[in-house]
């Protein structure tokens, strides 16, 4: 999947910035909150349970398992031209969050509700300038591409 | 919203509904403007009130056309698919405190002439979520968010695609019935259904609603309008309910949750009538599941009998529940849900023809819009002089 004409979302925004800088260097990092240590995904400015405006980045496996996907027929999004592709909720192993996210390296037909995947880091944008997390089914350790 | 004064749906008006309008879409507007005026009983100049929705033709543009002399107030109401309904519980308050008499709720838009859906500006809300998260992973259309909630209600309630083929043939077999429909002089059979291209699997192209050029109105007053000839249909109760969180899909708990539950445990709650008591549902039918997923949230069945009603014990005309006897935004057209009102209206009236629900004395609508809001309104007759 050729991701240069997906556009850049903004990298240097506060509540995104070190996810971005995780998957840059191959690594699932998100925020927990310094407050009351829940993580809040998507992230906010201000913690909805304990009203904290502190968070920490933290990493995380970069594994979870299917927890709903569509198979995209009609392209539509910027950037994703070729069809059908899939787009998946993925419920991590070890935070209580779901990513949403492509799902390659497996068949629409193969795929299964609740199958382990692992996280891919793939290089996107123009001039490759970010790296976005796909998920494909699960490997022992994260794999980085172009 | 209930209280013991109600305001009423005192006039209804639309256009027929078409692919491809050749007229402005001022001048389909003006047209429903002028239909509804005119079932109300009550000349264009008396309505002193207007709420509409985004992308749709504006107030401004409605005032300026029907040079309105003296409009009090303008609104647009902002929660996607649920707007309209949701708009019925603002109007409702304006007339009955005595902000405006006449409130006029619009939409017009010439929605397949103009730029194609994906191309069209987003209003849903918190777009630095959308641009974070959902673009870079390829998804950005309703189609593709909702096939996400359709998925793992299938998965956990047993929904499958016979459920989601009923619900999008029998608002075809409806839409058969309605001179009005996009889709009036096309029928729907399973073959084609099943071989309907894939949009955002498991959507195809006969789970999604059409794109329409159009325009309906509805003009809620504290004056029933209605006379010996035509029972007036009082606005009973109105609820929206907006999901935890409303902004973003992924990561709510339960994933299925909607606001559409609050809305109605709160409107049930409000009325001395059930879901047993309606003798038919307008069901925002965005996508066949939204209309699954609805019923269950609105307490029409619970995840264990869903499939039982959709199936068994029948959603067309003549069935348990008929569902959107107009056709829906999946055959009727796509006025963002406010047709739904237009027809339960008539059918309340009486006036349906050949798709009359016999004798319907009560009809719930709902509302569904950006990622999960809810409304609802259960809609009544009253016969006789109010
Ligand atoms: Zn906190």
């Amino acid at each position: 999947m050729d991701l240069r004409d997906v556009p850049a979302p903004d990298l240097d925004d506060p509540l995104f910035q070190g996810y971005w800088a995780g998957t840059a260097k191959g690594k699932l990092i998100l925020p927990r909150c310094s407050g009351c240590e829940r993580m809040n995904w998507p992230p906010r400015a201000m913690c909805p349970h304990c009203r904290s405006l502190k968070f920490e980045w933290e990493e995380h496996r970069p594994s979870g398992t299917l927890f709903s996907w569509t198979v995209v027929g009609r392209a539509t999004a910027p950037g994703y031209r070729e069809v059908p592709y899939t787009v998946g909720i993925i419920a991590l192993d070890d935070a209580p969050v779901r990513l949403m996210g492509t799902v390659v390296g497996v068949e629409p037909d193969d795929i299964a509700m609740d199958m382990p995947l692992s996280a891919r880091f793939t290089k996107a944008g123009s001039s490759l300038e970010f790296t976005v997390v796909q998920w494909g089914p699960a490997l022992s350790r994260p794999v980085s591409s172009i | 919203m209930n209280s013991e004064t109600v305001a009423y749906i005192r006039g209804v008006g639309n256009t027929k509904y078409v692919k491809k309008a050749e007229r402005s879409v001022e001048a389909l507007a003006v047209e429903a403007i002028d239909a509804a005026a005119s079932d109300a009983g009550i000349p264009v100049s008396e309505i002193d009130g207007i709420i509409v929705y985004h992308g749709h033709i504006g107030t401004d543009e409605v005032i300026a056309q029907l040079a309105l002399p003296d409009v009090k107030l303008r609104a647009i109401v902002d929660i996607g698919g649920a707007s309209a309904v949701a708009a019925l519980q603002m109007a409702s308050l304006y007339v009955l405190g005595g902000v405006a008499r006449n409130v006029i709720l619009v939409r017009g838009i010439k929605g397949n002439s103009g730029p194609r859906k994906a191309q069209r500006k987003s209003f849903l809300p918190s777009q630095q979520f959308r641009t974070q998260l959902e673009y870079v992973a390829g998804c950005n259309t309703p189609s593709q968010r909702y096939a996400l909630l359709c998925r793992r209600y299938m998965h956990e309630h047993g929904l499958t695609r016979e459920h989601l083929a009923e619900i999008a043939l029998a608002a075809r077999w409806h839409a058969n019935l309605n001179p009005d429909a996009q889709m009036y002089e096309r029928t729907l059979e399973l073959e084609e259904y099943l071989s309907g291209r894939v949009i955002a699997d498991p959507y195809r192209l006969y789970d999604c609603c059409l794109e329409s050029d159009g325009a309906c109105a509805v003009i809620v007053s504290a004056q029933p309008g209605g006379d010996d000839q035509r029972p007036a249909v009082a606005i009973l109760a109105t609820e929206e309910g907006h999901a935890d969180p409303p902004d973003d899909i992924s990561n709510r708990d339960p994933f299925l949750h909607v606001g559409l539950e609050k809305a109605a445990a709160r409107l049930w709650n409000a009325v001395s009538l059930g879901p047993d008591d309606m003798d038919a549902a307008m069901v925002y039918d965005c996508f066949t599941f939204e209309v699954a997923h609805q019923l269950e949230a609105a307490g029409f069945a619970t995840p264990d009998t869903i499939g039982r009603l959709i199936l068994e014990d029948g959603i067309r005309l003549g069935g348990k529940l008929p569902v959107n006897t107009h056709g829906g935004l999946l055959s009727e057209g796509h006025m963002v849900g406010l047709n739904h009102i237009v027809e339960a209206t008539r059918q309340l009236r009486g006036e349906c023809g050949p798709r009359q629900v016999p004798g319907a004395r009560h009809i719930a609508v709902t509302g569904w819009g950006n990622l999960g809001d809810g409304s609802i309104t259960i809609l009544g007759r009253h016969d006789g002089p109010a």
